[in-house]
């Protein structure tokens, strides 16, 4: 090998390691979900209005409330990763939560009826890493508000762990993305259980 | 029959060079860790700001690597990667019961409260106050911290909390550092901050009362830490991080031995093993102090580390 190429593989793998390490903040719209890529190499194209399905019951979003002390969202392997945007996020993946039984709304001021409100805390969102692994985590904490104005509250866990391939932002952005997704998936469930109790249905 | 001769003698000196490698490889990994405060220093600080830094949001997981691959090549290692990867999925999973009971856990204010009280008496350490704070544990992080402190000295604690491999322990272990303001460092050498005054890692274990060594599974352990809104792990953690506390205040005023030497047990101490830093594995040393049913070890390379049951 050439002094020459000695040096270009020395500079390309030190530019790497610190890329590895370089703090990462992180925007809400790299967090929302990727539109599917189109076969044709096009654009792709903005997501469709969402549809309620024909009997699904709205369910009103009253507000998302950001608990964490400070916007980090911890470290990968001596990578930092942080965000004041987390709270967007997840309320635009809790305002697009829809089934063929229920979709969320987000409540523009008193007075919109329906059978359920929810509130929502972000307790917490973080990165973390063990051995070669990954992990995200996020915690949602919500009260469900019934027509009577009484709320019960619980706390859900997304969490997602997977193989840490490369330390990279978007292999790290991609596993808060799916426990973000696991933590609404649960909170989806909850809400059509709720609608199903007997003061609620009907 | 020269090519013979040559042949042994090669074969002699390349086993005598192996063995001098390995002489010096034993023995020049052997020194202290620990860097210790010196009282000419340590008179020399006017004003100090102590800054707490927990490195997880909530309590952190071990796993024991997995090496059965080794000697196996990229294969071997590959093998070796999956086998970890899936222990720490399965302990992240289920250590998710204890951390839903301590949601509301602030570990943060625990170690903050902690240190407050173990530093303010020492007198050395002027016009101290604690805050708690993360910081990313990179040299620029440190570097801009020190910088903008306004003090003499900054104590850095970088903390994690973590159960172990098998969730028998969880385990709290500090870095902690005192850095001066005024750049210590080599000429040429700005990049790598201030050399600190003192540093060493400690770290205190509580060990989960019930456990049963290779009966009790990690499901059952992370049901006896997480019963009755996390009871259990919550004693383990208030307590850890008061103990923690207190070994820093001790620590910042012990000696070490000269140069860098590795410590050595006085003749009439005990030997004790401990948890390792972090969870990790076994070490063992001679005991310090001994109170309660729990022991401060000092290892030779100079970590303080603290075993047994839940702190009272």
């Amino acid at each position: 090998m050439s002094a020459r190429r000695r040096v270009l593989s020395a500079a390309l793998c030190a530019a790497a390691l610190v890329a590895c390490r370089t703090p990462v903040e992180v925007v809400a719209s790299s967090l929302a979900a990727p539109p599917a890529a189109s076969d044709d190499g096009a654009e792709p194209a903005p997501p469709a209005p969402r549809k309620p399905a024909p009997g699904a019951q709205p369910v009103w979003l009253e507000s998302v409330e950001d608990r964490r002390t400070d916007p980090s969202l911890g470290d990968v392997h001596g990578r930092p990763f942080s965000s004041t945007q987390v709270s967007q996020w997840l309320e635009r993946e809790l305002e697009s939560l829809v089934s063929p039984t229920i979709y969320v709304m987000k409540a523009t001021g008193p007075g919109a009826g329906g059978k359920l409100w929810l509130r929502a805390r972000i307790l917490k969102a973080y990165v973390s890493g063990v051995g070669v692994t990954k992990t995200a985590t996020v915690v949602l904490e919500i009260d469900f508000v019934a027509p009577d104005g009484s709320a019960t509250s619980r706390v859900f866990r997304g969490q997602h762990a997977s193989m840490n391939w490369w330390n990279t932002e978007g292999e790290v952005i991609g596993a808060l993305r799916e426990a973000g997704s696991n933590c609404l998936e649960q909170i989806r469930l909850a809400i059509e259980a709720r609608l199903r109790t007997p003061d609620l249905r009907g | 029959m020269n090519v013979h001769r040559n042949f042994r003698s090669a074969t002699r000196a390349g086993a005598t060079s192996l063995a001098l490698v390995f002489l010096q490889m034993t023995t020049g990994c052997a020194h202290a860790k620990r860097v210790a405060l010196d009282e000419p220093q340590r008179n020399q600080i006017g004003s100090a700001r102590t800054v707490a830094s927990l490195s997880g949001q909530e309590l952190g997981v071990s796993v024991v690597m997995s090496t059965g691959g080794a000697g196996f090549g990229l294969i071997g290692a590959l093998v070796d990667s999956a086998v970890t990867n899936s222990r720490a999925k399965a302990a992240e999973a289920v250590a998710a019961p204890i951390r839903d009971a301590l949601v509301d856990y602030d570990a943060g204010a625990a170690l903050g409260g902690a240190l407050k009280k173990e530093l303010a008496p020492l007198a050395w350490l002027k016009k101290n106050t604690v805050d708690v704070r993360r910081v990313a544990d990179t040299k620029e992080a440190v570097a801009e911290l020190v910088k903008q402190s306004g003090t003499d000295v900054v104590v850095l604690v970088q903390t994690d909390h973590r159960l172990t491999p098998a969730f028998d322990a969880i385990v709290i272990t500090a870095k902690v550092s005192v850095l001066p303001r005024a750049p210590t460092q080599a000429a040429g050498d700005e990049g790598s901050g201030p050399a600190p005054l003192y540093l060493n890692t400690i770290s205190t274990a509580a060990t989960l009362p019930g456990f049963v060594e290779a009966r009790t599974t990690l499901e059952q352990a992370s049901q006896l830490w997480a019963d009755g809104r996390g009871r259990t792990a919550r004693r383990a953690l208030d307590g850890g991080m008061a103990e923690l506390a207190s070994m820093i205040a001790f620590d910042l005023a012990e000696h070490g031995p000269a140069g860098a030497s590795l410590y050595e047990a006085p003749p009439d101490a005990r030997q004790a093993t401990v948890i390792g830093a972090y969870g990790n594995g076994t070490a063992t040393g001679f005991v310090v102090r001994e109170a309660n049913g729990r022991a401060w070890v000092r290892l030779p390379t100079g970590e303080l580390s603290a075993i047994g049951g839940l702190v009272p």
